[in-house]
């Protein structure tokens, strides 16, 4: 009873993962965009908490405490200090429209579902439904990269990326080891800070961060 | 002398640069590192049998015959560019950088020099991962040291999509991962070994493997500058000063293709199919005829090295996907010899923009008659690495091509040739335009006898490649050739 | 039917009509209370549309027989659908096979004529409050009937009362994958249909933020009343709708009389907690701009079509 119970949790917090993805993508307000974005990490962090007492491995809880404090916590707390500090404006200009945003966002998820069930390979494994949603995700985070104008959600893009590809480890392979999970961690972490560090250069020298204007190099 | 003591020598030097607090100190450690590890390497590399791989770290670190050429190529490269950049950056008076700057250069670039190391020594699928991951973060600041508005375009275009792809590969390594669990090919932990998963392939799923194979290419293509992921590389390689440049270009995209051939062993076994070849051969041919418009149509010389870059990786991409003795053999020898030649095209360029303050091809004139052996080396690097007998180039070019015939690729063969001719072409009539006809104004000229020593070794290397290969280089290579072919010894 | 299930049927029917009022005036509170002030009292809210069914009527000379009748259509349509929806027990009066459908229409029947009655008599205000009205239920019903489809495809029903039986038979706390979405598609479309913030405010009289409140700012007397009162309704049929399909948890199926004593009472918590719900967003938020309301609607068609065609896909998960 109790590992139904777990299921559900994972159930659950997967699609709200999924809806929480789409949230990231159209909103229009930065701030809210980050919000989502720790909330997003949380739900990974629940995932794989779930997915640990489920199947016993225990290791994966250190990822979801590390998932929990470096990403829920720590990145959002840098974007928004980067925000304040920048002063920059705090609406996110796009290049597609929200709605159509949203259509092309669907047909993007159903790619994925699509292809995924079709793949009979990953019929053993438990939810099989997380896997689409990891992949989704994926999708979701590309699109958002390549249509939103500011840098700092090209950031964010690439972060949900990460997310799809963590819950992703999380679901076929109960994760990586131990060693391997915390690196990752720690490129993650320090590419965020990294790529802080160049949005600030970025904001120096093009005053704003519009992606828009940075298309001197060509040919 | 184990594996580890080979990658602690950068972190070392990197640390004692950063604490330096003179000029000349952090000169001195920079080159003293590199020429340590330079000789670290060769010493490792040919005293131990490298035939049999060297194990190190509970399995996690393996130097193969594969590993060894890319090894002596990143260290060689890293020695001839840090002896370079000494004479380049470490200039006094009014061009002087200012000392943190240079530090902070030092520190980045032994940390990439270590990154680029791990990723090749690392027998673990995730902690290569981590490191080729790791070369892009410490390459970024690399490519911006001098904080102009087109460098940091150049640095973000390059970190974005370079993580992206990687995030990508990630999700790759996820999937052979997940299938080695499924075949339950032994315990958890060391599932992510590749020489485990070498002898174990076969009972790889091939749906899952073939997916996976996909996602590395597109993830580790992007870095290895593959088309048409290729867009950060002309804006990177020609922004970063020149002694990064042609680290970034001739090594990290080689370390690039190396995580690429790795996963291709694997797949190539586990499908049983020339599925993987055949997307190798795709994308090679893919990147030539990309590169080709650019080189013939293009204003910045060192852009056109870039393009070339995209070229030969694709040629090596291609030539892996050949297969067979005489394509890998060849693909492998041409990463090598790539690596020599764009390093000293590069550093060329470094004179160039030096001399005549300009990125411009039509701002160079008349380079034969102003400075004769500055002209001389970058005339003849430029026929080098356009293929031109009796360069080394020439010589892995043919081998690839030849690969190409024994695979009975005729069609991709003769495409292959004819983008070569065109892009032949291309070079020889910008490298004529630069150098031959008369001068125009006098350039600034500074003797600096440690750049030009680099460049005069750098041709000779070049020419004598193109007749004779050392043996116990000519046996690595054919080892690691024969690994890349699934020769299990 | 059986005789017990007609009384009990009736009487949710009347239920539904007595409590509407009720739901405003909490929703209504709430929002005194948040600003510092009092706010009606319950009494007050019934003593308003009491007032309002004594009152005479100014009819402007050019409205038609749509102007008259319009307020009788929209009651008598959302009576009949109010007697479709279930709300404490599993059956309703009017349900039927395929009764999901005719639910839909029967709202957009209503709100027909509601927009044709607004342009009847020719003011700017009516023709603005139909237009945005149109332009915003356009977006709305394809996602209510998507969200409702995807509820159906799960339950194998198109009744309303089936939806609610079926829900109520799986096991409590059991949290639906794919309906998880529907609950988010049927809540944006509940607050839209109500007229609620962030959609539409039904408090304001400027003419920037008017959508429902344009539409009958020519009616008084009794013809007001009767359009306030379905309209409160229309609030309480999506209500039970939200509480009944989603936490069925009390729905009692006729046949123990401590159950029928019960379920009333779970209904109303049931039903003040989704107001209470709907309340805080109303707190919270802000009008949106009303090009951007479609951005909102687009949320919840994309929610229902994730629900129905993600079931279609992977087949009818847990």
């Amino acid at each position: 009873m109790e590992q139904e119970w777990i299921l559900s949790i994972i159930h659950l917090t997967s699609m709200a993962f999924l809806v929480t993805s789409f949230a990231l993508l159209v909103s229009p307000q930065l701030f809210s965009c980050i919000r989502f974005y720790a909330i997003h990490s949380f739900l990974l962090a629940v995932i794989t908490l779930s997915t640990a007492f489920y199947n016993h491995v225990y290791h994966l809880i250190i990822s979801a405490v590390l998932t929990l404090v470096l990403k829920t916590i720590v990145i959002p707390q840098i974007f928004f200090r980067m925000i304040r500090q920048l002063g920059m404006r705090k609406e996110v200009e796009t290049y597609i429209n929200i709605p159509l945003s949203l259509l092309f966002s669907t047909l993007l998820v159903f790619i994925s579902f699509y292809g995924v069930g079709n793949m009979k390979a990953l019929d053993l494994l438990l939810s099989k439904e997380s896997v689409s949603i990891a992949v989704s995700t994926l999708f979701l985070g590309m699109f958002m990269m390549t249509t939103r104008k500011k840098a700092l959600t090209q950031v964010l893009g690439l972060l949900l990326i990460e997310n799809g590809v963590f819950l992703m480890g999380v679901t076929t392979t109960f994760g990586m080891p131990l060693l391997v999970e915390i690196g990752i961690f720690f490129d993650v972490l320090v590419g965020a800070i990294i790529m802080g560090v160049f949005v600030f250069k970025i904001r120096g020298a093009f005053e704003g961060i519009d992606v828009d204007k940075l298309t001197m190099l060509k040919g | 002398m184990t594996l580890v003591h080979l990658l602690s020598i950068p972190l070392v030097s990197g640390f004692l640069a950063v604490i330096s607090p003179t000029k000349k100190l952090v000169r001195l450690f920079f080159v003293l590192g590199a020429l340590i590890l330079a000789g670290c390497s060769w010493y490792f590399v040919f005293r131990t049998n490298a035939h049999k791989p060297v194990f190190m770290f509970s399995e996690n670190l393996m130097m193969d015959a594969l590993a060894a050429i890319f090894v002596l190529l990143i260290t060689t490269v890293g020695l001839l560019s840090s002896l370079y950049a000494a004479g380049y950056l470490f200039k006094d008076g009014d061009l002087a950088i200012p000392v943190i700057k240079l530090r902070r250069y030092v520190f980045f670039f032994h940390l990439f020099l270590f990154t680029m190391l791990l990723a090749v020594l690392s027998n673990n699928l995730g902690i290569m991962w981590i490191a080729i991951e790791g070369t892009t973060l410490a390459s970024a600041f690399l490519v911006n040291v001098d904080d102009k508005k087109s460098s940091i375009e150049a640095a973000w275009k390059y970190l974005i999509l370079c993580t992206v792809g990687i995030a990508l590969a990630l999700f790759g390594i996820i999937l052979v991962y997940y299938s080695a669990i499924a075949g339950a090919l032994g315990e958890q932990e060391n599932l992510l070994h590749w020489s485990l998963l070498l002898k174990k392939a076969k009972a790889l799923d091939p749906q899952v493997m073939k997916l996976a194979f996909i996602f590395v290419l597109v993830g580790y293509g992007t870095k290895a500058g593959l088309a048409p992921f290729h867009s950060w590389l002309p804006d990177a390689h020609s922004q970063a000063p020149s002694p990064v440049s042609a680290l970034l270009s001739g090594v990290l995209l080689s370390c690039s293709v190396f995580g690429i051939v790795r996963f291709h062993i694997l797949t190539r076994i586990a499908t049983g199919s020339g599925f993987s070849n055949g997307l190798l051969v795709f994308f090679g041919i893919l990147s030539v005829a990309v590169a080709c418009p650019f080189i013939l149509v293009q204003a910045d010389y060192k852009r056109l090295l870039a393009y070339s870059s995209v070229e030969h990786m694709g040629l090596a991409a291609a030539g892996i996907g050949f297969g067979g003795p005489l394509g890998i053999y060849g693909a492998l020898l041409h990463i090598v010899n790539h690596a020599f030649t764009k390093s000293l095209l590069f550093f060329c360029s470094g004179h160039l923009l030096h001399q005549f303050q300009t990125k411009e091809i039509k701002g160079v004139r008349g380079l034969l008659k102003t400075n004769p052996f500055l002209g001389g080396i970058f005339f003849l690097g430029i026929l080098a690495i356009s293929g031109l007998p009796p360069f080394s180039i020439f010589v892995s070019e043919f081998s690839i091509l030849s690969g190409g015939f024994a695979a009975k690729r005729f069609m991709a063969c003769a495409v292959l040739l004819f983008l070569l001719v065109l892009i032949f072409a291309g070079f020889l009539r910008h490298a004529s335009n630069m150098t031959l006809g008369t001068r125009e104004q006098e350039p600034r000229s500074e003797k600096s006898l440690l750049m030009d020593s680099v460049l005069g070794l750098g041709i000779v290397l070049v020419f004598v490649m193109g007749f004779y290969i050392p043996a116990p280089l000519q046996s690595l290579l054919e080892s690691a050739s024969r690994i890349v072919q699934g020769v299990v010894s | 039917m059986s005789y017990s299930r007609f009384i009990l049927s009736l009487a949710q029917v009347l239920l539904i009509l007595g409590l509407a009022p009720a739901v405003s005036w909490f929703i209504k509170k709430m929002k005194a209370a948040s600003q510092n002030r009092v706010g009606p009292t319950l009494l007050q809210v019934y003593a308003d549309l009491g007032k309002l069914f004594r009152k005479g009527m100014v009819i402007s000379e050019r409205a038609s027989w749509i102007f008259h009748g319009m307020p009788y259509v929209l009651f008598s349509v959302t009576l009949v659908a109010a007697s479709m929806v279930p709300v404490f027990f599993e059956g309703s009066l009017l349900g039927f096979m395929g009764d999901l459908i005719v639910f839909v229409y029967l709202l957009a029947l209503g709100k027909f004529f509601l927009a044709l009655a607004a342009l009847d008599t020719g003011t700017s205000f009516g023709g603005m409050g139909s237009s945005r009205e149109m332009t915003l239920s356009s977006l709305a019903e394809p996602a209510l009937l998507l969200a409702l489809f995807a509820l159906a495809y799960h339950a194998k029903t198109l009744s309303l009362e089936g939806l609610a039986a079926h829900f109520n038979r799986q096991a409590p706390f059991r949290i639906l994958f794919f309906t998880l979405p529907a609950l988010g598609a049927l809540l944006i479309v509940a607050i839209a249909e109500s007229g609620r913030i962030p959609v539409d405010n039904p408090a304001t009289h400027l003419e920037l933020t008017m959508i429902h409140e344009a539409m009958i700012l020519e009616y008084s007397g009794p013809y007001l009343a009767l359009i306030e009162w379905s309209h409160e309704i229309k609030q309480l049929i999506f209500l039970s709708l939200l509480a009944n399909v989603f936490f069925p948890w009390g729905l009692s199926n006729a046949e123990s009389v401590a159950g029928l004593l019960f379920s009333p009472a779970v209904y109303l918590l049931k039903i003040f907690s989704l107001a209470f719900v709907i309340g805080w967003i109303e707190i919270l938020s802000a009008k949106l701009r009303l090009f951007r309301v479609p951005d909102l609607l687009g949320v919840a068609y994309v929610l229902a079509v994730l629900s129905l065609l993600g079931q279609l896909m992977m087949g009818r998960w847990m």
